[in-house]
């Protein structure tokens, strides 16, 4: 291998990877001149015949180094280097393996095997494999998933590829690995991240997870009874993340103290019935019970309804999914219901606030973001929520459509009446907004009439606002900016005029 | 010696292994667990902390590190994670971060251990091990049967 390459060709190649100024020949064979005089180092010079102080550092400094390349030139690198890195590489503290396409699946696995087999430390920290899914494998990986868990194992991902490769491209029922028993009782692992895996506990009292805090879940299969008890089992978790997630209709939290933020982005609901894929009706409830979360994000397809059973300590949430197909009334109509029933929950710690006679802190902004996209903009949602966030100091509107698409199908407008907004007025007499940013904007937008029927409304009712930000979209200038008493963008002069004639309440709007 | 300042800040005095004192913060002093340890123990009170095996040069270039992540809890982590790239950079070669590898080892700061490990990692990243121990100055004491028995004994890692 390596040690046959001639000398001059060895130094050609030091030299193109570390100067690109040199440009002489005849510099081949001297290193590049240093940078900067300033770091004269105790140990001489940089030349050939300089001191090797790298390899004077601990064995666990050098392996945290090692740690950081490639496992495979990791293990190449610390046997030839010299006798004093031979062995280092068996201490690795993390073991990350991701096989590639050009290597045979089996290939890998037994260089897996065989790391594995010449490991010396008693304790790996972080153990990693990503691989694609291969069912003739599946022993192999339950054998690496009980080594980690036998050495201690601090953070484990495992990460299954569907057969094409590609990350995003699920086909209609995967294979997911059958994660085994061993992995419920660990007393060390802080943090799981799996995909495209089932998990199956044995029963209710059977998961141990002592210090997890991140659990983080991607096309991955369990049912009610499996999250239930992983949520039992893992009485210091703080992170929960479950993609596209498939099995369940219930995650209740209600019995975590320490579960402070849950993200679920995509739900699948699919479950297999005796070993046959069946759809779960499409409009049975998704619901999400958790008393403790502070900060809740929902995004990507959900396929059904979402219901929120108790969210009333929440500080942040972020809302963007969407319907699969937003054609059918029910669909929406369980969206409404669910936003609003979110809204309420807000309502609710904004009045306790109230009672108590205090205010918010400006640092700790209550800050609500949503993404209206692909979506019909819920107008009664909206102003429910401006009515119960007297103190709102933020708001934002985002209606860039989630996702890659840009494309926004024309839709039935909203019919409101004109007057909905004048008929609200009354509600609104101490809005305390400061100011307002609108993403995404653009004129064409279903929903453009919409957001400036509100601004409208705020500008003539927010006694203190100070900003109103819209960011404009168009076809010549992606990401224009706009300010509503500057006029740069041509299309939107009518717009701009259109605000300004609104009367303000605020003086310095 | 701790001496206090008028923000209320509790500084501390550490002397380098060539003498320079250096009086900073005692929070960001204390992200190195060893000068905490140190610290708790008492051995602040009386006079500087002696930090024998770290140089001036190199304890500026730490305190710098320790400064920027002390005061860093609200900042965003882009630009702390560009700060940490143009802090290594300045650090020039191997042989300057060797320094602040043992500095960071001796006095234990993990994100600093961890910076210097990945940078230095990324230098040798596709370089075979000849290369390696030209630019790290490593001696081959391996003759070449030696080389030779390693590879054949270890074949399933040179696959």
């Amino acid at each position: 291998m390596e040690s046959n390459e001639s000398t001059s060709s060895l130094h050609a190649t030091i030299q193109g990877s570390s100067s690109s100024s040199s440009s002489t020949s005849d510099r081949d064979l001297t290193r590049p001149a240093r940078k900067r005089p300033r770091y004269s180092s105790s140990a001489s010079s940089p030349e050939n015949g300089g001191v090797d102080r790298i390899s004077d550092l601990p064995d666990d400094v050098l392996q945290l180094i090692l740690s950081f390349l490639p496992i495979a030139q990791a293990i190449r690198t610390s046997f030839l280097l010299s006798k004093r890195w031979g062995s280092l590489w068996a201490s690795m503290p993390n073991l990350l393996f991701s096989s590639r396409p050009s290597l045979p699946p089996r290939r890998f696995a037994s260089f897996v095997d065989k790391t594995l087999s010449l490991y010396q430390s008693k304790k790996v920290k972080k153990f990693s494999v990503e691989l694609q899914v291969l069912k003739a494998l599946e022993g192999q990986v339950g054998s690496w998933v009980n080594f980690a868990i036998t050495h201690h194992v601090v953070e484990l991902c495992l990460v299954f590829r569907d057969v094409e490769g590609r990350e995003n491209s699920i086909t209609a029922c995967p294979d997911r690995y059958l994660l085994p028993l061993c992995l419920y009782t660990s007393s060390s692992l802080k943090e799981l991240r799996l995909r495209l895996c089932e998990l199956k506990p044995n029963g209710l009292d059977t998961v141990s997870w002592a210090s997890l805090k991140l659990l983080s879940l991607a096309y991955t299969r369990l049912n009610n009874d499996s999250l239930k008890a992983l949520l039992l089992g893992s009485p210091a978790l703080a992170y929960l993340r479950l993609d596209s997630c498939s099995g369940f209709n219930l995650i209740d939290a209600s019995a975590s103290t320490t579960l402070k933020e849950l993200v679920v982005d995509g739900y699948c609901c699919d479950a297999r019935v005796d070993g046959v894929l069946v759809q779960i009706r499409k409009y049975d409830k998704f619901t999400i019970n958790g008393p403790n979360l502070l900060r809740l994000t929902i995004l990507g397809c959900l396929r059904t309804h979402c219901r929120l059973e108790d969210v009333s300590s929440l500080v942040e949430a972020h809302i963007g999914f969407h319907m699969q197909d937003n054609t059918g009334f029910l669909i929406l109509t369980g969206r409404r219901a669910m936003l609003r029933s979110l809204l309420e929950k807000l309502e609710l710690i904004l009045s306790t606030f109230e009672k108590e006679g205090l205010s918010l802190p400006s640092s700790t902004r209550k800050v609500l973001t949503v993404n209206i996209g692909k979506n019909k903009l819920d107008i009664p949602g909206m102003a429910s929520l401006l009515r119960s966030s007297p103190h709102l100091q933020k708001l934002t509107i985002n209606m860039q459509p989630y996702g890659k698409s840009l494309e926004v199908q024309p839709r039935v407008a909203y019919s409101l009446g004109e007057n909905y907004w004048t008929s609200q007025e009354r509600a609104f007499k101490c809005l305390q907004l400061q100011g307002v940013e609108v993403f995404g904007f653009y004129a064409r937008h279903p929903d453009s009439g919409l957001i400036l029927d509100l601004v409208g409304f705020l500008l003539k009712n927010a006694k203190v606002l100070e900003k109103i930000v819209i960011h404009v979209r168009s076809r010549c200038k992606p990401w224009g900016r706009v300010d509503h008493d500057s006029q740069d963008i041509k299309e939107l002069f009518e717009i701009t005029q259109l605000l300004l004639r609104h009367p303000r309440a605020s003086p310095s709007a | 010696m701790s001496i206090t300042t008028e923000n209320n800040e509790k500084m501390i005095t550490l002397m380098s292994s060539d003498g320079e004192e250096f009086v900073v913060e005692e929070a960001v002093a204390a992200q190195s667990q060893t000068i905490k340890h140190l610290i708790e123990d008492g051995c602040s009170t009386e006079g500087s902390i002696p930090l024998p095996n770290v140089t001036g040069r190199v304890l500026s270039e730490v305190i710098q590190y320790c400064k920027k992540h002390s005061s860093s809890d609200d900042k965003e982590e882009k630009e702390l994670e560009a700060w940490d790239a143009e802090f290594v950079k300045a650090a020039d070669d191997h042989v300057a971060l060797t320094d602040l590898m043992m500095a960071a080892n001796f006095l234990d700061i993990k994100g600093l251990l961890d910076l210097v490990a990945q940078t230095l990692a990324n230098m040798i990243t596709g370089k075979s091990p000849e290369e390696v121990r030209r630019m790290w100055n490593i001696k081959n004491d391996f003759t070449p049967e030696e080389a030779e028995k390693v590879r054949k004994e270890n074949q399933w890692a040179f696959e």
